[in-house]
């Protein structure tokens, strides 16, 4: 098939719009919603500081060039931050990728280990509970990416979360009825806390397919290997039904998070406190009297 | 025939089709879980294949 713009062969065919995309055509037409994203939410603002979140799969790493881009139209400061779990197997094999495509984009990175800060790996806390792994990797790893990014007088914490993912929270937090995770917004963590940095999630309405698509064919330097936990989690077998839904009904992905962004406002006003206190062990902030992090940790 | 290799597995086959669609139809997989790369090349799902094609099915979910 040929591109819809220039009759070169396509690569993509966007399904929602009836478009067929060649190479630079799709190229643009990401970075354009990409920069428009951005500039209409006001995620950055000049002279900002932001640490971005950097696993070395496709969507951080894709997130690091376009926001490397994004710094030649206007001047924030930028710093990487990677979270070693010690997932033996894979996360070396991430670490790799990140560092080599940050080096080659110029973008200077900080490395936290489970091990340094909590004195033990992933694999060692889950060594009998491999279905707890993922929440316990999820709660450990925003408590350092939060702490690290505060650290560095960040004022954003930019994720590469993609359709997907968000689609897929908004169903596993219904589905699980946990109504607080449920009526948090992006904005939440900055509303309720001086203590936590403000994430933004300049991604969150891309198509996982066309972050890989937008990776391969801008040859970036990612792995794509799948964390050995993530057959012990619920998302898996919720992304197959969104998957399965997406293919029988196009922009199910899109209408389920842009639906669930305009009741997020009320969602947000009947279940979120106005603010919240700190851990009683470690300062952070949190609605229980000690974090989930101190809890995991025993403390 | 088409032969179909897996990326993320190492896994390969061969297989009767006339374009990307009816490999996903044949082995039942859906569009979004895998990009199709036909002889090097990124293509659409509805792309034609010939005899002595190789196309490479790259996995779209990573990580956690």
């Amino acid at each position: 098939m040929k591109c819809s713009r220039c009759r070169k062969d396509a690569i993509y065919f966007q399904r929602q719009s009836g478009q067929y995309y060649c190479g630079d055509h799709f190229n643009t037409h990401f970075i354009k919603k990409f920069m428009r994203g951005v500039r209409e939410e006001q995620l950055i603002k000049k002279n900002e500081k932001v640490a971005v979140a950097v696993s070395g799969g496709k969507d951080s790493i894709t997130l690091a060039y376009l926001l490397k881009k994004l710094q030649q139209r206007y001047p924030f400061q930028m710093e990487a931050i990677i979270i070693d779990e010690g997932i033996s197997g894979y996360r070396n094999l991430t670490l790799d990728a990140a560092k080599a495509q940050l080096e080659m984009l110029e973008i200077s990175y900080h490395i936290e280990s489970f091990k340094d800060c909590f004195d033990r790996t992933l694999d060692s806390f889950e060594k009998n509970n491999k279905e707890n792994a993922c929440s316990t990797c999820g709660v450990l790893r925003r408590y350092l990416l939060n702490k690290k990014a505060r650290e560095l007088s960040c004022t954003k914490l930019a994720t590469g979360h993609n359709l997907d993912d968000e689609g897929q929270s908004v169903i596993m937090n219904l589905m699980r009825g946990d109504i607080i995770r449920f009526s948090r917004g992006q904005n939440y963590y900055k509303k309720i806390s001086d203590k936590f940095v403000e994430r933004i999630k300049p991604l969150r309405y891309f198509l996982e397919k066309e972050i890989v698509i937008f990776a391969l064919n801008n040859k970036l330097i990612f792995d794509s290997s799948e964390c050995p936990y993530a057959v012990y989690a619920m998302r898996g077998e919720v992304r197959k039904f969104l998957d399965r839904m997406e293919d029988l009904r196009p922009t199910t992905k899109y209408s389920l998070l842009s639906g669930y962004d305009k009741i997020l406002p009320t969602l947000n006003k009947c279940f979120i406190p106005e603010s919240i206190g700190a851990c009683k062990v470690c300062g952070e902030p949190t609605m229980d009297g000690v974090c989930m992090g101190c809890k995991i940790l025993g403390k | 025939m088409i032969k179909v290799i897996f990326l993320r597995d190492k896994k390969s086959l061969e297989i009767e089709a006339e374009n990307v669609s009816e490999v996903f139809s044949k082995l039942s997989l859906l569009k979004e879980e895998y990009v199709a790369i036909k002889n090097g090349k990124i293509v659409c799902e509805d792309e034609s294949l010939s005899k002595g094609d190789t196309l490479e099915l790259f996995t779209v979910a990573s990580g956690g």
